[in-house]
């Protein structure tokens, strides 16, 4: 292809040979030198710290992942941020529960599909729980757990339900004497049940 | 000097650019609900004209092209080559990883100028078949074309008619592209220099093609996917 002057054959393979092996060098030092820590926060040669450059590839992949988790969310549906709007009115409580030594008991709201809802409960003595909920159409008796401990005073934090059904907690009373057991909750929830050995003894409407 | 500056181009673009769709026209592809013939033959165009990958690889291949007549030859078997790609991958929903694609479009620009340095008669004893080579990598590039535009969540309203002019558009850029690496070269192969620098020019663009296949494997394994 190249109209150069005519070389002896030999000479002009060690050209080629030399120009090949030369850009396989220097792309690969501008590479590890250079674009791998600026890009890729990898810096095998310790240049990346030295120049600099190394903080502009951390920042970078820093700000990759998160783009990534907020994409993901996107796509899972939604923004990244979960704001779901409520038209059923705004409840809360705060209820006690008296458990007698060795009794069990279970206190369940009924939420749809993404109700959230917020709670903190503490217990007088130590309770064994289960945070846990029944999807509905389940078979009878089947949970779905979502937490498990024993021997707690307390517990808080927020539930987005994964699916319609009733979700809640299973207290049992481990010692020998009373506890009691108070529960705080805020949400959307129009009805809650109580279970006390097995059975649904109470439901309480919320208007 | 022209050399000089192609290789700090080839070496710095990487870092000053994503190569792909950049942020606020990816919010608009997205955001798209029907045909946008115009703003698509833009990005189209754009993509090309910034889309260093395919301009190195293009200035391999009329490097040593004297006549019009074979710079449209070889042109032609280019776009026909990325234009299946490009009308495929999208439209027949064809995934490919874009860093192993961009990866081999960086191989493309290694291979085209180690032919220029007339590497394979030397080396091998034959010559591959040069039109035949541009219509395979061809190949290739219209999938990195259309890897980038499959990242986004594209309406199926109207996306025949917006990926057409999207390639379009990429003809156009291409076209503009041309007319300058073809002054540029006119006005070099008017000078002795030419001769001369011709095979370190080569060697300067073999080093851009290998830096993007290590730029592009690199983001292959170390990337955030």
């Amino acid at each position: 292809m190249e109209s150069a002057p005519a070389a002896p054959a030999s000479e002009v393979r060690q050209r080629i040979a030399v120009a090949l092996g030369a850009a396989i060098l220097v792309a690969g030092l501008v590479l590890v030198m250079f674009i791998l820590p600026a890009e890729f926060a990898v810096d095998p040669l310790g240049t990346g710290a030295k120049l600099g450059l190394l903080p502009l590839g951390e920042v970078g992949q820093q700000v990759d992942a998160l783009n990534q988790q907020a994409s993901e969310a996107a796509k899972a549906g939604g923004t990244g941020a979960i704001v779901a709007t409520q038209e059923k009115p705004f409840q809360q409580e705060s209820v006690d529960f008296k458990l007698a030594p060795h009794e069990g008991m279970e206190y369940k709201y009924r939420l749809d599909k993404g109700e959230a809802l917020l709670y903190a409960w503490n217990a007088s003595g130590p309770v064994n729980y289960e945070f846990h909920a029944e999807p509905d159409g389940a078979p009878a008796g089947y949970a779905q757990t979502y937490e498990k401990k024993t021997a707690q005073l307390q517990a808080t934090g927020t539930l987005t339900a994964p699916f319609p059904g009733i979700h809640g907690w299973y207290w049992e009373n481990t010692t020998d004497k009373e506890v009691t057991v108070t529960l705080k909750s805020a949400g959307f929830y129009n009805l809650a049940h109580e279970f006390r050995n097995g059975q649904p003894t109470k439901n309480k409407m919320f208007q | 000097m022209a050399a000089l500056v192609i290789l700090i181009v080839c070496a710095v673009s990487p870092v000053l650019e994503a190569h792909g769709v950049s942020g606020k026209d990816a919010v608009f592809l997205q955001g798209l609900k029907g045909r946008a013939i115009v703003p698509l033959l833009y990005l189209g165009a754009k993509h090309m004209v910034t889309g260093y990958d395919h301009l190195l690889f293009l200035v391999g291949v009329i490097f040593f092209l004297y006549r019009l007549k074979d710079v449209v030859a070889y042109v032609s078997l280019f776009t026909l080559g990325h234009s299946i790609t490009l009308l495929a991958g999208v439209l027949g929903g064809i995934h490919a990883n874009s860093y192993l694609i961009d990866a081999i479009i960086g191989f493309s620009v290694v291979y085209k100028a180690f032919e220029n340095m007339d590497g394979f008669r030397r080396f091998f004893g034959f010559q591959p078949n040069t039109k035949a080579a541009v219509l395979i990598f061809g190949l290739f590039h219209g999938f990195g074309l259309a890897t980038k535009l499959q990242d986004f969540a594209l309406s199926q309203n109207g996306l025949v008619a917006n990926i057409v002019s999207f390639n379009v558009g990429v003809e156009i850029g291409q076209g503009l592209a041309l007319t300058a690496i073809l002054i540029g070269l006119e006005w070099w192969r008017t000078h002795d220099a030419f001769h001369r620098h011709a095979f370190a020019f080569n060697g300067m663009v073999m080093t851009g093609g290998f830096l993007l296949v290590g730029y592009q494997l690199s983001g292959y394994f170390l990337g955030v996917v």
